[in-house]
């Protein structure tokens, strides 16, 4: 099973780590950034796709990658959206729109995650 | 990027990047000695301008220092914007310019009321979806040419920004934008850029239609109905056709700006995304059954009043927004937990803006920065003073919050009016919709903050798209609002 990570800050590492624990399962990790927390933690050992993915590159990606299921594990800082007034509402609707797509797609809740 | 309320970091690496290479060494310091030259700076000119021998009247010199300080407080960002609001209050009791309870009752205006109420109406058209939707319809109804795409995306943001958000217009459109472009075969990066600015600038012309509609219109209009008679009707009676006007010209402008190849896109997941979305819930009933009456009250109210012989005050607009926002929770449409995301700090900045500007007044302060101003532009032809508030207006406001920059320049503007014996509403009015063309950086308004931090938007698209549709917009608000006010029509 081949299992696309969006995300590879604070909330990607909980996230991969806790996927990493089956080792049958192909874990892709999407992340605009060069050294990524999951990067630097030495959780994964390189990006594998370096970009900002939204509604715009989304399709692109899940062809190019074609993963089973895609997991966003963003938070707002991530989006570096803390600041921004109406921060959390445009992010919310951001992610909600890649829901939409043909591939499932789940959001990673951070308080299940525990990293609040 | 650190942004605030209205986006200012004045200095900052941010500005450094846009502003005259005088400013660029300063933000090559430590952060934190910028921290502290931009936070003691204020109150460095506060000490000075209060103990410097000026041949002026004590209060006046007084209220010019607090004048300065707040000026440079919310220019700077060195303090969130409301906490330099409560700061207003405490410097004008500390000088004596007001007592307590005369320094704090602006922070009660009726407007403060109003846009209390719209935000509340705001929020329910956000949670239920209602805004979603409409977006969907308007959308889906113009077919898949990218040029009407674009049209219908600048007219949705300006009717949801009529009476919600400009910020959280665009953070709702965004995500529907950018999934519309990635249904392009090609030139997908240039379609988000020109759909995101024409929302951007769509959001800004609509919040333009009514006093609702943004911040500094509230700030002016409270402003100015202490001066004259001017209410809510008044200000649709220019807004609405003033933003007709601009955003037709806009969409023609950044057509033009932005070309692209592609001429038409498949809406047909718009279309099956709102056959999905089913009829509307009872939450979107309840939202529009008490949305649509409110708006007719705003407009008719006082007639309807008259008519059935109700006291005026009742059926003012603060009121019928007070009325509507009850019911909204009567009716559980809104639980109160969903009051809590609205952002409360906009009324402290628009409360400090009203008192400065009483303080400015009451003092003297403003009078005399009027006619230090008028005995310069005296001789002018009162366009060419028009011209020259909304330049300023304009230009400010591209890099400090509009709120602020409308509560800063209107009272001045009272004044300089009284000196010149105009009507008011010629250089108010002008200055408070300029404010609302502050589309040239990403720092100028939170929804180009929102737009330039989607990654896909660069400085130079925000600065040529702006630029070429705020300078003729500057041209059409100053003919709008000397046409409007010289033939007696507000």
């Amino acid at each position: 099973m081949r299992v696309l990570v969006i995300g590879a800050g604070r909330l990607g590492v909980q996230t991969i780590r806790q996927l990493k624990k089956n080792p049958d399962m192909e874990v892709v990790v999407a992340d605009p950034h060069e050294r990524p927390e999951a990067l630097v933690e030495g959780v994964i050992d390189k990006v594998d796709v370096r970009a900002h993915v939204t509604a715009l590159n989304f399709c692109e990606v899940v062809e190019a990658v074609e993963p089973d299921l895609v997991l966003l594990a963003r938070t707002l800082e991530d989006w570096e959206k803390t600041d921004t007034p109406m921060g959390t509402q445009y992010v919310m609707g951001m992610e909600k729109e890649l829901t939409r797509a043909d591939v499932p797609v789940i959001p990673v809740c951070e308080e299940v995650m525990g990293t609040r | 990027m650190k942004t605030l309320i209205g986006g200012v970091e004045l200095f900052g690496a941010e500005i450094a990047e846009l502003a005259p290479s005088f400013f660029k060494p300063f933000a090559k310091l430590p952060k934190l000695a910028q921290k502290s030259i931009k936070l003691s700076l204020p109150f460095v000119f506060l000490v000075l301008l209060t103990i410097a021998p000026l041949e002026l009247d004590q209060q006046v010199q007084y209220a010019l220092a607090i004048f300065v300080c707040i000026s440079m407080l919310w220019t700077f960002g060195a303090l969130p914007l409301p906490v330099t609001a409560l700061l207003v209050p405490v410097l004008l009791t500390f000088y004596g310019i007001f007592p307590t309870d005369e320094a704090l009752m602006p922070f009660a205006d009726p407007v403060v009321y109003l846009l209390m109420g719209g935000l509340i109406l705001a929020e329910a058209f956000r949670k239920h979806g209602v805004d979603r939707r409409l977006a969907y319809l308007i959308v889906s109804r113009f077919g898949g040419e990218v040029s009407k795409i674009l049209l219908s995306f600048m007219l949705v943001s300006a009717m949801l920004s009529m009476w919600i958000s400009n910020t959280a217009t665009v953070a709702l459109l965004i995500p529907v934008v950018l999934g519309i472009a990635s249904r392009a075969e090609k030139d997908k990066a240039r379609l988000s850029v020109l759909f995101m600015i024409g929302i951007g600038i769509g959001s800004a012309i609509g919040g333009m239609a009514t006093v609702t509609g943004s911040a500094p219109n509230a700030v002016a209009s409270a402003l100015l109905a202490k001066e004259t008679a001017w209410s809510f009707v008044d200000w649709m009676k220019l807004g609405l056709p003033t933003s007709l006007v601009l955003l037709v010209m806009a969409w023609a402008i950044l057509q033009k700006v932005f070309r692209i190849e592609t001429k038409t896109l498949d809406i047909v997941p718009i279309r099956k995304e709102l056959t999905e979305m089913g009829r509307m819930s009872a939450g979107e009933k309840k939202t529009i059954g008490i949305f649509l009456p409110t708006v007719a009250l705003w407009v008719v109210g006082a007639n309807i009043g008259e008519l059935f012989g109700v006291p005026p005050s009742f059926m003012s607009a603060t009121i019928v927004a007070l009325g509507a926002s009850v019911l909204l929770f009567a009716t559980r449409t809104l639980e109160w937990q969903d009051a809590r995301t609205i952002s409360w700090d906009i009324f402290l900045v628009i409360g400090a803006g009203l008192a400065l500007g009483e303080g400015l007044q009451q003092s003297g302060a403003a009078q005399w920065m009027a006619d230090i101003i008028t005995s310069v532009t005296g001789d002018f032809h009162i366009l060419v003073i028009m011209l020259i508030v909304a330049a300023v207006s304009v230009g400010l406001s591209n890099f400090m919050s509009n709120t602020a920059t409308a509560a800063i320049l209107a009272p001045v503007l009272i004044g300089m009016s009284s000196a010149l014996g105009i009507d008011p509403k010629f250089l108010v009015l002008v200055c408070a919709m300029s404010v609302s063309l502050s589309f040239v950086t990403p720092i100028g308004t939170p929804p180009f903050t929102l737009i330039f931090s989607t990654g896909m938007v660069s400085r130079r698209d925000i600065a040529v798209g702006g630029i070429r549709v705020a300078l003729p917009a500057m041209l059409v608000v100053v003919a709008m609002v000397y046409l409007m006010v010289e033939f007696g029509l507000v």
